[in-house]
C-alpha cells in the first residue's frame, strides 16, 4: 500500500445539525405519511392501531435508526458513503459486499416507480390550479338533482381521471398521450439538478426550505379540515378504538410494517446520508428528531386530515380505501364539495409533491456516492449514468402501466428486501460488531445519551421482531405474487372472473347470496383449476354482450370474446411481473459483481488508507 | 343549505367521536408532538455547530485593554 499513490477524495460534511435532520425527514416524509398511515390506521382498528404503532415505533423504528446512523458515521470516518462500501468497512467479509449491494438495489428500485409517483402529485396539483378538475366536476354532476348522485358522479369521475391519468386502461398508454411523459421528465430533472448541486448545496439546501413549506401546507389544510361542521364525526370514524382488533395479528404486522416503511430504515438512505456527518457529530438527537419530524407528519397531519375529511363529505365506503384510492380518487373528489377546493387541492398536492421530492433525492444519493467511491467519478459522471439506468428502469414502470403492474411488483420486491437488508444490518450491529460495543461508539459525541439496556434490544428484540415482520408479510403476500407471474393460471382466472360477471348479471333478480351464487358458478363454469371450454358453456352466457369504448367509439363485444382479450391480457400482465422480478435480480448481480470489484480495488484502499492515517475503531475482521 | 353543509350533516350523524377515541386521539397526537418539540428544543438549544464541532478559534487580538 505505501508504494501506491494515495486516492485523493474530498468528503463531504452537512452544514447544520438542523440541515441534516431536516434531510432525513423530508427522506422518510414521503406518501406513505399521508395517505398510507390513515388507511391503515382505520382499517386496522382505528385508535387501537395506535398500541401495536407505538410499540413498534420504540423497538423496531428508533433502534433501527440509532443503528443506521452510527454505522454510517463510522462508515464516514473510512472515506465510505455508500452501503457495500460502509458494510465492508465494518465488517471485512464477502457477505458484507452482497449485503451492501442489496441495500443500494433498493433505494435504485423505489426511485424508479417513485418518480412517476411524483409525476402523478404534479399533475393534480396542475389540474387543481388550472382549474381542470371543477370543470371535470360540473360536467360529470350536470343534471343530477340528489346528493348521493352527486356524490357517486364525483367519485366515478375522479376514478376515471386516476385510470387515465396512470394509464391503467393498457401498456403503453401514457406514452400515446404525451403529457406523463413531459411531468416525468420535469420531475427527472429537479431531482438530478437538486443531486448534482451536493449533499450541502443541493439536497440540504433544499429540504431547508422544502420540509417547512410542506408542513406550513398541511398546516393551514388542517386548520381548514378541523374547523369543518361535524368534524367531530370524522375523527371519531378514524380514532374510535375497535379494542378487539388488538387480538389479531394482521393488526400487529400492519402497524409494525407502517412504522418500519415509514421511517425508510433499513434501505441504506440513513447510512449515506449519515456518513457525512463528522466524527463526532451527534447521531442519538438527530435519528430521534428526524424520526419524531416524521412521525409528526404521520400521526398528527396524516390522521387528522384525510379519513375524517372523507369520511365527511363522502362516507364511510369512500373512506376506507387503499393508498391510492384515498389519494387520487377521494381525495380530489373531496374537493369538490370543500369551498376553496381548488385552492386546497393545489396546495394538498403540491405539499405531495414536494413530500415526494425529498424522498426521492435520498433514493439517488447512495447510487451516486457508490459510483463516486467506487470508480472515482465525478458528480456530473455519476449523475449522468444514474439517470441513464434509473431513466430505463422509469420508463419501462411507465409503459406496463396496465393495472399498475411493473409499479406494483417492483414496490413489492424491494419491500421485501427493504426488511431482509434492515435484518441484516441490526444482525452486523449486534452480533458482528457487537451491540455494546455499537452503543458505545452510538454514545460518541451524543447531545442525549443511549441507555446501556438499548445493547440487548438491539441484539435480541429487534432482530426477532423483524424476523416476525418478515414471516408474517412474506406469509400474507409472497403466494399471492408467486401466483401473480403464472401466465396461465392468470389467463384462466381472468377469463373465469369474465365468465363469472357474466353469471351473476344473469342472475341478479334471484338476488343469491355469495355462497350460492359461487356454487352456481361453479356447477356452470366446472372447477376453478380447469380451463374453461366456450363450446360447454350454455347459450344464455355465451350470448351476453357489452359495450366497450374504445378511442371514442362504443363497439360491441361478446363474452366469450371479452373472456378471450381478458386472458390475453392476464398473462400478459404475469409476463410484465416476471420481468420485474428477472430485471430487479440482474441489477443485483451487477451490484454484487460491482461491489466486489470495487471494495477489491478504490473502495478497498480508501478504507485502507483511512485506516493508516488512524481510526481508534476496529473493524470486524 | 349548501351542498356541503347537508353532506357533513348526514355523514356527521352516523358516527361521534368517543371518550375512548378522543382519548387515543389526544394522546397520540401529545406523545408525538411532546417529542418532536423535546428534539428541537434540544437541537436549537446546543451550542452552534462551528462552537461543537471544532476547537473554539483562537484568534491572537492583541486587544491589551
Amino acid at each position: 500500500m505505501s508504494d501506491t499513490p494515495a486516492l485523493a477524495k474530498t468528503q463531504e460534511n452537512w452544514g447544520s445539525k438542523l440541515g441534516v435532520v431536516l434531510a432525513v425527514a423530508g427522506s422518510a416524509v414521503g406518501l406513505g405519511n399521508f395517505l398510507r398511515f390513515p388507511g391503515q390506521a382505520v382499517n386496522n382498528g382505528g385508535g387501537a392501531f395506535m398500541i401495536p404503532y407505538i410499540i413498534s415505533f420504540l423497538v423496531v423504528g428508533v433502534p433501527i435508526a440509532w443503528c443506521e446512523w452510527t454505522m454510517g458515521r463510522l462508515g464516514g470516518r473510512y472515506q465510505q458513503n455508500s452501503a457495500p462500501g460502509i458494510m465492508y468497512a465494518l465488517w471485512r467479509r464477502w457477505p458484507a459486499k452482497a449485503i451492501g449491494a442489496m441495500t443500494l438495489l433498493i433505494p435504485i428500485g423505489i426511485y424508479m416507480y417513485y418518480v412517476v409517483l411524483e409525476a402523478w402529485c404534479l399533475d393534480y396539483c396542475i389540474e387543481f390550479t388550472r382549474g381542470g378538475f371543477a370543470q371535470m366536476f360540473s360536467t360529470a354532476t350536470k343534471g343530477l338533482t340528489t346528493h348521493a348522485a352527486e356524490v357517486n358522479a364525483v367519485v366515478q369521475s375522479t376514478g376515471s381521471h386516476f385510470n387515465e391519468t396512470v394509464g391503467m386502461g393498457g401498456h403503453g398508454a401514457l406514452f400515446a398521450g404525451g403529457r406523463m411523459v413531459w411531468l416525468v421528465l420535469i420531475c427527472f430533472v429537479v431531482n438530478f439538478y437538486i443531486i448534482y448541486q451536493g449533499v450541502t448545496r443541493g439536497i440540504e439546501k433544499f429540504c431547508k426550505w422544502a420540509m417547512p413549506l410542506l408542513v406550513l401546507c398541511a398546516l393551514i389544510i388542517l386548520v381548514r379540515v378541523l374547523t369543518l361542521p361535524h368534524i367531530s364525526s370524522g375523527l371519531g370514524f378514524m380514532w374510535n378504538p375497535d379494542w378487539g382488533k388488538l387480538t389479531d395479528p394482521a393488526v400487529w404486522l400492519a402497524a409494525a410494517g407502517q412504522i418500519f416503511f415509514s421511517l425508510s430504515v433499513g434501505f441504506g438512505l440513513i447510512l449515506c446520508y449519515s456518513s457525512y456527518l463528522r466524527n463526532d457529530d451527534d447521531v442519538v438527537l438527530t435519528a430521534l428528531s428526524a424520526s419524531s419530524a416524521n412521525e409528526f407528519c404521520e400521526v398528527i397531519l396524516g390522521g387528522l386530515i384525510v379519513v375524517p375529511t372523507a369520511f365527511l363529505f363522502l362516507g364511510a365506503a369512500n373512506a376506507r380505501v387503499g393508498t391510492f384510492g384515498l389519494g387520487f380518487v377521494t381525495v380530489p373528489a373531496i374537493m369538490h364539495f370543500m369551498p376553496g377546493g381548488n385552492f386546497f387541492g393545489a396546495m394538498w398536492f403540491g405539499l405531495l409533491f414536494l413530500a415526494g421530492v425529498t424522498s426521492s433525492l435520498s433514493m439517488i444519493q447512495p447510487a451516486i456516492a457508490f459510483l463516486e467511491d467506487a470508480f472515482g467519478m465525478g458528480r456530473r459522471a455519476s449523475c449522468t449514468m444514474l439517470a441513464i439506468l434509473t431513466a430505463f428502469g422509469s420508463a419501462a414502470v411507465m409503459y406496463f402501466s396496465h393495472n399498475l403492474i411493473a409499479m406494483d411488483h417492483t414496490d413489492f420486491w424491494c419491500n421485501l428486501l427493504m426488511i431482509v437488508a434492515a435484518m441484516c444490518q441490526v444482525l452486523i450491529f449486534g452480533w458482528i460488531i457487537g451491540a455494546e460495543r455499537g452503543v458505545k461508539e452510538m454514545n460518541r459525541g451524543a447531545d442525549i445519551r443511549v441507555p446501556n439496556w438499548l445493547a440487548p434490544i438491539i441484539r435480541y428484540v429487534t432482530p426477532t421482531f423483524l424476523i416476525v415482520i418478515l414471516a408474517g408479510w412474506t406469509w400474507q403476500n409472497l403466494p399471492a405474487r408467486i401466483d401473480g407471474m403464472n401466465p396461465s393460471l392468470q389467463a384462466r382466472l381472468a377469463e373465469r372472473g369474465v365468465y363469472a360477471a357474466g353469471i351473476a348479471k344473469h342472475f341478479a333478480d334471484e338476488k343469491l347470496d355469495g355462497e350460492a351464487l359461487a356454487a352456481r358458478t361453479e356447477s356452470i363454469l366446472g372447477p376453478a383449476d380447469v380451463r374453461i371450454k366456450p363450446g360447454g358453456l350454455p347459450d344464455w352466457l355465451k350470448a351476453q354482450t357489452t359495450s366497450v369504448e374504445e378511442e371514442g367509439e362504443t363497439h360491441v363485444v361478446g363474452i366469450v370474446e371479452q373472456a378471450k382479450a381478458a386472458a390475453v391480457a392476464a398473462a400478459e400482465d404475469a409476463n410484465v411481473a416476471r420481468s420485474v422480478l428477472i430485471g430487479l435480480v440482474i441489477l443485483l448481480l451487477l451490484l454484487v459483481i460491482l461491489s466486489d470489484l470495487a471494495c477489491r480495488n478504490r473502495m478497498g484502499k480508501l478504507i485502507q488508507q483511512a485506516e493508516q492515517s488512524g481510526i481508534d475503531w476496529e473493524a470486524a475482521g | 343549505m349548501s351542498v356541503m353543509t347537508e353532506l357533513l350533516a348526514q355523514n356527521g350523524d352516523t358516527v361521534t367521536l368517543t371518550t375512548g377515541g378522543m382519548v387515543v386521539m389526544t394522546f397520540s397526537c401529545a406523545l408525538v408532538l411532546g417529542l418532536l418539540i423535546f428534539c428541537l428544543v434540544k437541537i436549537f438549544a446546543e451550542k452552534s455547530p462551528e462552537t461543537h464541532h471544532h476547537a473554539p478559534l483562537d484568534i491572537e487580538t492583541k486587544d491589551r485593554d
